[in-house]
């Protein structure tokens, strides 16, 4: 009973409301209830508008020129697989163009893999070109099953095919074979395994040019549904969630299942979980990937998140942490490449699992900065659950 | 607003849990051996003297010989058996949408699991209000957790009170919105019976049975209800989406003959179950607009399945002519087990799926629930959560009565103590299944336990009450203390965590007769509702000052009240459930500051006669309701997220209207019920799942109609939504939800 006025105002409000009624037989409150005009003056940039402006620096400076990396990479992969496979007698040498050919793409892919919108996630590209993790041993399997067809194998055939046959790690599973009787160099069907890594690379090439056209302007002109919120999406807001959404999911994938999981509780951990066992390039994917999450944030030079956080919101702090932490991890990542090579060899290290400790406890920072720090200042929601329920 | 003349139940039972489960094929038993046995029975009855009026349910009941709505002075509205019967209606929503100050949120079309709220009080669950029956609290645990997963079945009762304004004091712990009294058929001091049969759409069916039979100064009854429906969704699979309920009760009444002090005993026993296959998984709203009615595959193992078994005794005496005392010892056992979809592996949430369907990875999420499209890596990986709860709740409580004269003014004091306590165990379980071919499929995965904990509440309540009558002004002052101690025990994160509270509670309110035709009222208490066990030590109980100022006019043969209110929060609670669309920090309440909720109830009830003897009875019920958040608030409750000054409640409709008519004949009556409710708000904020969504305007009318064919005979239909209107009455747990289509419904009532 702070405020008597107050009460026996609304009190009364209510109850001449309610006498009113008696005597009219109803009535709405607008009609019963006014106040004074105010005129709000025409805001002249609003949130919307700076994460219009940012969704565009972003897609022009990172998104199409990653799917257009993409597709340029998946070509020399492409072409370079034919050149192996056009070898009477080819040698290890000639296998190592190859297999470096196999790490631009995947690398290519690994800058933009946060990504879940547009063409990629259509057709399950997504899927289609990493599968992973693989619990199922859907990726060997399926391979296999290709290998043991008797008609010649094409890009197209491979697309209806088992998802884990047609991407990334399928090409890695016959580029870098565990075993001389499944070398693309010494095994015996290893015409038959040409074959059908350049039917997987033209799938990948052929998913790369859809992906890469639909972004553009003459394509699909997916642009033009992210920076304006239309299309898929429901508003700017909502693409603005979808993207942070994106972003954060990621991070969490690379903390806990790229980095956590393979780490284990105990040397040398769980290497065969990781992204890229065979090839053991996983440490150079998670490089590429934190440094994805820095750009995401500052749009490199563009208009970043930190700017609207300064500059618009005036949030100079959160900023800082989000940078801070962002750059920590960008810093940590960079020195464990610089001091491993392997990420099985760093597994069994103990300076190395000290490393990738840190960098796990830094990630959750960052984890815990966006979910609620950044999302507030923001005003956007993730819609994130957890396991548990009534 | 109607005045009753029936006379209730008599008091109720303590009980204790049966182990064996009640089958469908048994309560059926039960209700053919009464069909069977009851006209023989009933033939004895002239023989035998009737006993004189029960006075335990005199005491239960809110409105009862001492406290009649005209001189009442809170605001109140009763359906009597008459009314309750007009409609047959099965859903606890349906029966209070006559009710100004009643606000109800549906979610599965039955009423199985009612939303009431009552002047602002959030409806969710039902677990801001005081749901009794007999006077007994209702709710699985009232104290540790008041969600009323246990809602009785309607139809066994034979009157339903409610109870806004300062009396609510007597009626705790929560007295925020008001009081919800449901009265159970009383053992009727006459030997009769009833069988109720009906059929209808979506494979409903109705078998209800009672009878009541006295022997000497013992009056006992049996009654018996089985209800079932198949669901008006549609899985692709053609499994039940429908209901089975099932409840049998006993009472037996013991009058002393020839006592002095008129004591009186009563033992009520009842057993209860269900079996539900309802789902929290909606649509989405392309999906709603195209088949309102489909049910995803994701959702095909979802079902409810619970237990309820209620002992409760009374214990009536007259100390003197003016001085009567009613104890009552009761205990409930509830065990509940919900299976159900709850998310996928990816932290991504399902309502945020279904909120945009075609965003990003959404669209595949959404064919997965569909069945669509298989799970093929662990974030797609489906959880269903297997939340099984057990609850119990008992006390005693006694009421002590003492009329006396106050000079010349007759005073009523009404004392009351409770010693009260209740307990939630939870244990909930993650089973994780992939959608494989349309087909849920386990993962391989073992199951993880989420949830391990047990709350207990022990609460003394007491309260005292004088209504005093100086010639035409009525006044009632009272004070309620409520003292709660909490343990919460959490199993896992081996915690445990106790917390105590002590509150007083007063209330007032005056009625004024200012001539025969007019009167004038007026109220304010405080209201309350208290913490769960466990809750964080800066979450404060919910808080208010109630206020209301109306009158009370009776013209012709019109009775009419118009009240105002205002409910001035200085904390209201949100509270953190799956059912109210809450996905993070389960369980947990929030803090929502200051809030002012107010408005405006109108009821009218007349009738117009005709020269033909046909009659015309009119009810009319609006409620205009405005809420304001007198602070701005980042919060994480699903329902409120960032808050701004102004910012209104969810699920708070700012108009609703219902009018009943109906044309009574000498042995048929026509009655038509039609209700509007206006849009409804998702989320108070922004920077949540639903900010800036609403519910649907609901406009829909009901039909009912009956033809007694001779005296102990008559043959019923309704007709409930007769326009079949297409709602989305809420959006929450995950997607758009349909209310109830059309429905017709053929019954016939056999009495003897």
């Amino acid at each position: 009973m702070k405020n008597i006025v107050e009460t026996l105002t609304k009190l009364a409000l209510a109850t001449s409301l309610g006498l009113a009624l008696t005597a009219c037989g109803g009535g709405s409150s607008d009609a019963m209830v006014s106040g004074p005009v105010v005129v709000n003056p025409t805001p002249t940039v609003t949130l919307d508008d700076q994460f219009t402006l940012y969704l565009a620096d972003l897609t022009d400076r990172h998104i199409i020129p990653s799917y257009a990396a993409m597709q340029t990479d998946a070509q020399t992969l492409q072409d370079s697989i034919n050149v192996f496979c056009a070898l009477p007698s080819p040698s290890s040498t000639d296998l190592l163009p190859l297999q470096q050919n196999w790490q631009r793409f995947n690398s290519a892919w690994q800058q933009i893999q946060w990504l879940k919108v547009g063409a990629v996630v259509e057709d399950d590209r997504l899927l289609r070109i990493q599968l992973w993790p693989d619990k199922n041993d859907a990726v060997s399997r399926g391979v296999d099953a290709l290998i043991a067809e008797q008609f010649v194998i094409t890009g197209e055939y491979v697309s209806g095919e088992n998802l884990g046959a047609q991407g990334i790690p399928a090409l890695e599973y016959l580029l870098f074979s565990e075993s001389s009787s499944d070398s693309l160099i010494t095994a015996s069907n290893k015409q038959k395994r040409c074959e059908v890594s350049s039917a997987i690379a033209q799938n990948l090439l052929n998913m790369s040019t859809d992906i890469a056209a639909d972004w553009q302007t003459i394509g699909g002109n997916y642009r033009a549904e992210f920076v304006g919120g239309t299309g898929d999406f429901t508003s700017i807001k909502n693409v603005l969630e979808e993207l942070t959404t994106n972003w954060l999911q990621h991070i969490e994938i690379v903390e806990d299942t790229k980095l956590n999981e393979v780490l284990g509780d105990t040397s040398p951990g769980n290497f065969r979980d990781a992204e890229h066992y065979l090839s053991d390039k996983s440490l150079t994917s998670i490089s590429i990937n934190i440094q994805s999450f820095l750009s995401i944030y500052t749009n490199d030079d563009g208009l970043g998140f930190d700017s609207i956080l300064v500059d618009f919101l005036g949030q100079q702090s959160i900023n800082d942490e989000l940078t801070t932490s962002l750059t920590t991890t960008v810093d940590q990542i960079r020195l464990i490449n610089q001091n491993f090579d392997s990420y099985e060899a760093m597994l069994a290290d103990a300076a190395g699992r000290e490393a990738l400790t840190n960098l796990v406890a830094e990630m959750r920072v960052l984890i815990d900065l966006i979910d609620i720090t950044f999302t507030q200042a923001l005003d956007l929601n993730l819609g994130f659950n957890s396991s548990d329920g009534d | 607003m109607q005045t009753t003349t029936t006379k209730p139940p008599h008091g109720q039972i303590p009980y204790v849990m049966l182990s064996t489960v009640m089958s469908s094929k048994v309560l059926l038993s039960v209700i053919s051996i009464l069909m069977l046995t009851m006209p023989y029975l009933a033939s004895a009855q002239d023989d035998i003297s009737e006993k004189s009026q029960n006075n335990i349910e005199d005491v239960i009941q809110i409105f009862g010989n001492k406290q009649t709505l005209e001189t009442a002075t809170g605001s109140g509205f009763v359906l009597n058996k008459a009314a309750l019967e007009q409609f047959e209606f099965d859903d606890i929503h349906r029966v209070l949408q006559s009710v100004p100050g009643v606000y109800v949120r549906e979610e599965d079309g039955y009423g199985l699991r009612p939303n009431i709220g009552i002047r602002g009080a959030t409806s969710e669950r039902s677990s801001k209000i005081a749901l009794m029956e007999d006077g007994v609290l209702i709710a699985p645990a009232p104290y540790s957790a008041p969600a009323a997963y246990y809602f009785p079945n309607v139809s066994r009762m034979t009157q339903v009170e409610v109870f806004k304004g300062p009396s609510a004091i007597t009626y705790g712990p929560n007295t925020v919105g008001g009081a919800i009294n449901m009265l159970s058929r009383p053992v009727d001091a006459k030997d009769n019976g009833e069988i109720d049969l009906a059929l209808g759409q979506q494979r409903y069916g109705k078998a209800h049975a009672y009878y009541s039979k006295n022997i000497g100064n013992l009056g006992l009854m049996l009654e018996a209800v089985h209800l079932r429906a198949d669901g008006f969704k549609a899985l692709a699979n053609d499994d039940s989406t429908g209901f089975v309920k099932n409840e049998i009760l006993a009472k037996a009444y013991y009058e002393f003959a020839n006592d002095p002090y008129s004591q009186q005993i009563q033992i009520k026993v009842g057993y209860s179950e269900e079996v539900a296959h309802e789902t929290y998984l909606g649509l989405t709203d392309v999906d709603f607009t195209d088949n309102p009615y489909q049910r995803y595959a994701a959702s095909q193992n979802d079902k409810f399945d619970w237990e309820h078994l209620q002992l409760q005794a009374s214990h009536y005496i007259e100390f003197s002519s003016d001085i009567t005392l009613l104890t009552q010892v009761y205990r409930r056992d509830f065990n509940r087990d919900w299976d159900r979809l709850n998310s996928f592996v990816s932290n991504r949430s399902i309502d945020r799926i279904l909120a945009a369907p075609k965003t990003g990875l959404n669209e595949r999420f959404v064919r997965i629930l569909k069945g669509q499209t298989d799970s093929l890596t662990p974030d797609e990986t489906l959880i269903l959560t297997l939340n099984d709860r057990t609850f119990y709740s008992q006390g005693i409580q006694s009421k002590l009565s003492w009329d006396n004269k106050l000079g010349e003014a007759d005073m009523t004091v009404d004392a009351g103590l409770r010693i009260h306590q209740d307990q939630v165990e939870r244990l909930h379980r993650a089973r994780y299944v992939n959608m494989l071919s349309g087909q849920l499929v386990y993962a391989g995965q073992a199951d993880k336990i989420a949830t391990s904990n047990k709350d207990t509440s022990t609460a003394i309540a007491a309260f005292i009450n004088s209504k005093v009558q100086f010639g035409d002004l009525h006044t009632s002052f009272g004070l309620r203390l409520e003292n709660i101690d909490g343990e919460s025990n959490d199993y896992l994160t081996q915690t445990l965590q106790n917390n105590s509270d002590t509150v007083m509670l007063p209330g007032a309110g005056i009625f004024y007769q200012m001539n025969p035709e007019l009167g004038i009222l007026a109220g304010v208490n405080k209201g309350f509702v208290p913490n769960s066990p466990g809750e964080a030590s800066d979450i404060e109980p919910e808080e208010s000052w109630n206020y209301e100022l109306g009158l009370r006019a009776s013209v012709a043969d019109w009775q009419i009240e118009a009240i105002g209110f205002f409910n001035d929060y200085s904390n209201l609670k949100g509270s953190c459930t799956f059912s109210s669309g809450c996905t993070t920090e389960l369980d947990v309440e929030f803090n929502g500051g200051e809030v002012h909720i107010y408005g405006a109830e109108l009821s009218a009830n007349g009738q117009v006669a005709f020269s033909n003897g046909l009659k015309l009875p009119i009810k009319i019920a609006y409620t205009h309701t405005q809420s304001e958040f007198q602070s701005s608030f980042d919060s994480s409750f699903s329902q409120w997220g960032n808050v701004a000054i102004g910012d209104k409640l969810p699920y708070l409709p700012e108009n609703q209207f219902n009018l009943q008519v109906s044309l009574v004949g000498e042995n048929w009556q026509l009655d038509l019920a039609y209700k509007y409710i206006t849009e409804m708000s998702e989320a108070a904020g922004t920077g949540v799942e639903l900010a800036a969504v609403v519910t649907s305007d609901i406009s829909q009318i009901d039909l009912a109609a009956w033809y007694a064919i001779n005296t102990v005979l008559r043959i019923y239909t309704k007709l409930d939504n007769l326009t079949d209107e297409v709602n989305i009455v809420s959006r929450r747990p995950f997607g758009a939800r349909p209310g109830k289509p059309r429905q017709f419904i053929l019954g016939a009532k056999y009495s003897f």
